[in-house]
């Protein structure tokens, strides 16, 4: 399977759809995006579907007065966001996995909206992706995108479980640099 | 990049390892530092696309249908919480999953621009509002459909989207501003007995704090300020107080005493002046924000004998007069 198919530019078009007007498109556009991201934060798959299901609901049930001007990726991943924080002060109330569900919080209130605003976010992070070494890249797909574990990765591949282990490790510190123009570890800076 | 970072991020660490992981992230701060940067630049990838994508999100599409049926009926929230900034909805177990209606037209997010910073932002209708120092603007994630109605406290520069049918509410702690589409600036910085709406472009109403009252409207270049309950209209050609949206803070024969208490609004300090003479000292000027208060006293030093002093524990800063009277 190689890692170019898995991988689809998001159409300009979808910049310019609209809640109101278009809002299956919308959906089939951006759930399992925003799914991954609210994963990242509030661990379990189930939650994270139930937030991004929750958000759209929301925005179903209102979209004859949406009138969304600015653009949609940013606002879209806005209301996720916030939703995550509210979900995760209450988590950080309950006993189990506190540390864990704290980290989270904390990164996400560190996490600066205005890296959401500008237009080429998304190739930014498909660059970053695509600029991987190819067997790299398909480790990381399979585990970010696919949800493998390492052992599974290792069968599928032929690999050993520690060359999966240093793929992953060279394919997050690649990226890392492909994104820290975007993604600043400083929380909001005052624009002068 | 550290191993068990990577591990944590993709959700290979056991249990007992995370629970140890954890615990050396709690008391190492740099850390901590390098594993929220991972965690937040491995959401953002989350982000791309993947080729499964549209097939799962259609299965889910099926399931919201069926949820929420043809008629727009408010959601039922799939758990009860209390949403920090969520007006009136009253907090439940998030353990029992009891279902409750959230009116996301009453959860408002803040936006804050610190003391001495400025900030810009975008509403979702495409209003832009520049935001002044310690300035504070909450706004519904969801417009209410018969009003965009946003709080503010500080001082801000509103650019609004032009729709008849949603009015532009502002409202602050001593009184509400609509508008249909227009340019104006408001003051009000919450416990400071002033408010001031300046009208540059459109048309302005401005009412009492419950919106019910209409106390007057304004035309392009006049103001309304009120002071400690009481109301004057006038007219201004000169738009310099509003360069601070580029940083500039501009007073045309301001009196020092008055200056001061704006940097104090502005820089969130206190500022003790000891001497009459130099309260009522006239003051003509611009001053660049991000060069600080005391960069803007040492100017002033310049032209006026004086001496500060900054308690480094109360923060307050005490301004003397040592001109010889």
């Amino acid at each position: 399977m190689k890692a170019e198919s898995d991988h689809q530019n998001t159409p300009r078009s979808n910049m310019k759809l609209s809640l109101c007007d278009d809002f299956d498109k919308v959906y089939v556009a951006y759930f399992a995006r925003l799914v991954r991201f609210a994963e990242s934060y509030v661990m379990s798959h189930e939650d994270a579907e139930n937030i991004v299901q929750d958000v759209f609901a929301m925005l179903w049930s209102k979209r004859v007065s949406l009138h969304i001007k600015t653009d949609l990726t940013f606002y879209l991943i806005s209301l996720v966001k916030y939703r995550c924080i509210d979900f995760l002060r209450i988590m950080v109330t309950s006993q189990k996995n506190l540390d864990a569900y704290a980290l989270s919080l904390q990164a996400l209130e560190t996490l600066d909206d205005e890296m959401f605003r500008p237009e080429n976010l998304m190739d930014v992070v498909r660059n970053a992706i695509d600029s991987l070494p190819p067997r790299c890249r398909e480790v990381f797909v399979k585990s970010k995108f696919e949800g493998k574990k390492y052992k599974e990765i290792a069968v599928e591949m032929g690999l050993s479980v520690s060359t999966v282990e240093n793929q992953i490790g060279i394919a997050l510190k690649k990226i890392r640099n492909g994104l820290k123009d975007i993604v600043p570890l400083l929380l909001f800076m005052g624009w002068l | 990049m550290n191993e068990r970072i990577e591990k944590y991020i993709v959700g290979e660490l056991g249990a007992d390892e995370q629970k140890l992981f954890l615990q050396h992230v709690q008391t190492d701060q740099s850390l901590r530092e390098e594993l929220i940067d991972a965690i937040n630049t491995c959401a953002v990838v989350g982000l791309a696309t993947h080729a499964k994508d549209a097939e799962n999100a259609r299965q889910s599409l099926r399931k919201l249908k069926k949820m929420v049926g043809p008629k727009q009926a408010p959601w039922v929230g799939w758990m009860g919480y209390a949403l920090a900034v969520c007006v009136g909805i009253v907090a439940t177990l998030l353990l029992t999953h009891e279902r409750q209606t959230i009116d996301y037209t009453q959860c408002y997010q803040e936006f804050r621009a610190p003391a001495g910073q400025r900030a810009q932002l975008t509403l979702p209708d495409g209003t832009v509002v520049w935001l002044n120092a310690n300035t504070t603007v909450s706004y519904p994630q969801v417009f209410a459909e018969n009003e965009r109605h946003i709080k503010l406290n500080g001082e801000a520069f509103f650019d609004v989207a032009h729709n008849k049918q949603q009015p532009f509410v502002v409202e602050t702690s001593t009184q509400q501003v609509r508008v249909l589409g227009t340019k104006f600036n408001v003051f009000d910085y919450n416990d400071n007995k002033q408010f001031t709406v300046a009208l540059i472009d459109g048309s302005v109403e401005l009412l009492d704090k419950t919106g019910e009252k209409r106390l007057t409207a304004l035309k392009p270049w006049e103001r309304v300020d009120i002071i400690d309950g009481k109301a004057t209209r006038s007219q201004f050609t000169n738009d310099d107080f509003l360069q601070w949206k580029q940083g500039i803070y501009s007073f045309d024969n301001w009196r020092f005493g008055d200056i001061v208490g704006k940097l104090e609004l502005y820089y969130d300090v206190r500022i003790v002046m000891k001497s009459e003479a130099l309260k009522n000292f006239m003051v003509n000027g611009k001053f660049r924000q991000r060069d600080g208060i005391e960069s803007v006293l040492r100017n002033i030093q310049k032209i006026y004998p004086m001496k500060y002093t900054k308690d480094s524990e109360t923060n307050i800063i005490t301004l003397y007069d040592v001109s010889k009277k």
